[in-house]
């Protein structure tokens, strides 16, 4: 799937450089492609990769278990409920929106979260660190942050799937599209993967107010707006609580952290031990 | 040469490729149980003994105990309700069918409503006293064509689907795992609980006439039935089934918790005086853990979402 993204990025990216030669320059530069920051985050994906699946994936607890756990304790405190109303085509089409709907809000809240205590803010400054996009910065994340993530993963869907197993009975299924769900597929192909980069892909306005564009995604890791645009796919998240910021209302980026802090993050060695030196 | 060769090849390859549990219990379980009913109720239509009347009420507990169409076709979502009105209904059915009876019109007119269609209304027309007249006689006759009809149009949607090539096999294991549930649940609560006052609905308040059965003294033969039904789906079997699935799945110590409170309901019910819940505490609390061995046990060891869940993304 991640090549289906990437390509489909490539070609938006195509189009937008079409209409905007002008960036074309710094979006093939070299200077941007082997710079000191985004040569780390090569290195990171391949050594983030193996912490992930050898040291996180067996701590988190899976959604499966949330899910029977929930459904359990519905069962158990209002006995058997059996649905009678909802077609099963209509219950496909619920359980896909519930999961694509509060999994996006959980991750909203998350990354609030992580902005604004301080505590998990030392985790989540390892991904703004970096000073220039690419797509593989989306991996720049300290594992304790991939931990939480985690988390809030299962969480999310265990309890919708739960609730969903309770009223609607083990026949659930969701829309996907080469077993992905159709709505994530449907927002990852159409530019996920531009949100880290130096392509300034915008959406109209009216748009930006329910879905995130690639650049207020790049405003949010821009140093003055680092309290802004919060949101995954859907931009509803910070129209409703305030942190919404349009494309429009920022010409200039300036990625990273402050000048004096980037020091610290100038080695995967710096970026796995910087958040525990901060905190003690 | 070729041909001959690759016929053969597809031949054989047809014969082994792997039966899903639904097709299986289709075939071996559903279709004849549909096609006794239909020859029960046409057996019914010519004499109206009670032992006939009692042979279509096993008959067809089980094929409603293990109602699919529904689900593979949802156009025949409502075809239970149109055979059977038990628990579906709010109005008096006997008052209205006493109407019908005492009326002068022809049957085909005063069964005007789906419901004066259904067994339950034929239940009344044959034992409302201990005399059939011919008026109640035509009647139901009526009733038998409708109730034929309708299980002649799920033998229809059985027979397609047996035909065809499996929908989703995950689908289906869920369809017959809900079904199981939903079945064991008004079994428990329905035609056990509510008679013997340990429903939710009419807790400490038993009433045999609320049995499912009560005119005809059929209600413990539609209990048994419908274990009957599961026994079918769940028990050990010639014919691969549910259970063989679940031993497959790593959930055969699941499938013995089913077994076993299967039989420890038959033998609860065998301890009962024939259609009497006074004493249905331990027949009661049985079913209750078929239903739980079903929703909390079998369900979570197939873990039939496990892929749902793994294809959200994040």
């Amino acid at each position: 799937m991640f090549w289906v993204y990437i390509i489909s990025s490539i070609l938006l990216a195509g189009i937008y450089f079409w209409y905007n030669k002008k960036q074309l320059r710094v979006s093939l530069s070299s200077k941007l492609w082997f710079h000191p920051s985004a040569k780390i985050d090569y290195y990171y994906f391949f050594i983030g990769y193996f912490i992930k699946v050898f040291m996180l994936f067996p701590i988190v607890i899976s959604a499966k278990t949330i899910a029977l756990f929930i459904n359990k304790q519905l069962y158990l405190s209002f006995d058997y409920y059996e649905n009678t109303f909802f077609s099963y085509e209509m219950v496909l089409l619920m359980y896909t929106i519930a999961l694509f709907t509060v999994s996006d809000f959980s991750r909203y809240w998350l990354h609030r979260f992580l902005h604004t205590i301080p505590f998990l803010w030392e985790f989540h400054k390892v991904h703004h660190s970096a000073k220039v996009l690419t797509p593989i910065t989306f991996y720049r994340v300290h594992p304790v942050e991939n931990l939480l993530f985690g988390f809030r993963y299962s969480l999310s869907i265990g309890l919708v799937t739960g609730v969903f197993i309770y009223f609607f009975g083990a026949m659930i299924d969701i829309y996907s599209i080469l077993g992905v769900n159709i709505l994530v597929f449907a927002f990852s192909l159409f530019g996920s993967n531009l949100r880290h980069s130096h392509v300034p892909f915008a959406y109209p306005k009216v748009f930006e107010k329910i879905f995130i564009s690639p650049k207020q995604h790049q405003i949010h890791h821009s140093t003055k707006h680092f309290d802004k645009n919060f949101g995954g796919y859907l931009a509803i998240w910070d129209n409703v609580f305030g942190t919404l910021k349009f494309s429009n209302d920022v010409k200039v980026l300036k990625f990273g952290l402050r000048k004096s802090q980037m020091n610290d993050y100038n080695s995967i060695l710096a970026l796995l031990i910087k958040p525990f030196k901060n905190l003690l | 040469m070729k041909k001959i060769l690759f016929s053969t090849i597809f031949a054989v390859s047809s014969v082994f490729a792997a039966e899903t549990s639904l097709h299986s219990i289709l075939n071996n379980v559903s279709i004849p149980n549909v096609d006794k009913t239909i020859s029960n109720a046409k057996v019914l239509q010519k004499d109206f003994s009670a032992k006939n009347f009692t042979n279509l009420v096993k008959s067809w507990k089980k094929v409603e105990a293990l109602y699919f169409a529904g689900d593979i076709n949802e156009d025949y979502l409502d075809t239970p309700r149109y055979i059977d009105v038990f628990h579906n209904l709010k109005e008096n059915l006997n008052k209205q069918m006493q109407r019908a009876i005492d009326s002068k019109d022809a049957p085909r007119v005063v069964l005007f409503k789906n419901s004066f269609r259904t067994i339950t209304a034929l239940e009344y027309v044959l034992f409302n006293d201990d005399i059939i007249t011919p008026r109640e006689k035509a009647i139901a006759v009526e009733i038998l064509n409708t109730i034929v009809s309708n299980l002649e149009d799920i033998k229809e949607v059985y027979t397609t689907y047996a035909a065809s090539k499996p929908k989703s096999e995950k689908w289906e294991n869920a369809m017959i795992i809900n079904t199981l549930i939903a079945s064991s649940y008004r079994l428990k609560e329905w035609r056990i609980g509510d008679p013997s006052g340990y429903s939710t609905k009419y807790k400490g308040k038993p009433d045999n006439r609320r049995g499912e059965y009560f005119l005809s003294k059929n209600s413990f033969a539609s209990i048994k039935a419908i274990l009957e039904a599961h026994d079918e789906v769940v028990g050990v079997q010639k014919f691969y089934n549910f259970a063989s699935m679940a031993n497959e799945s790593g959930a055969g110590k699941q499938a013995k918790e089913a077994q076993g409170a299967i039989e420890n309901t038959n033998k609860q019910l065998s301890l009962l005086k024939k259609d009497d819940f006074s004493k249905a505490k331990p027949l009661f609390t049985s079913a209750k853990t078929l239903h739980n061995a079903y929703y909390l046990s079998l369900v979570e060891q197939l873990s039939v979402t496990a892929k749902i869940l793994d294809a959200d993304g994040d």
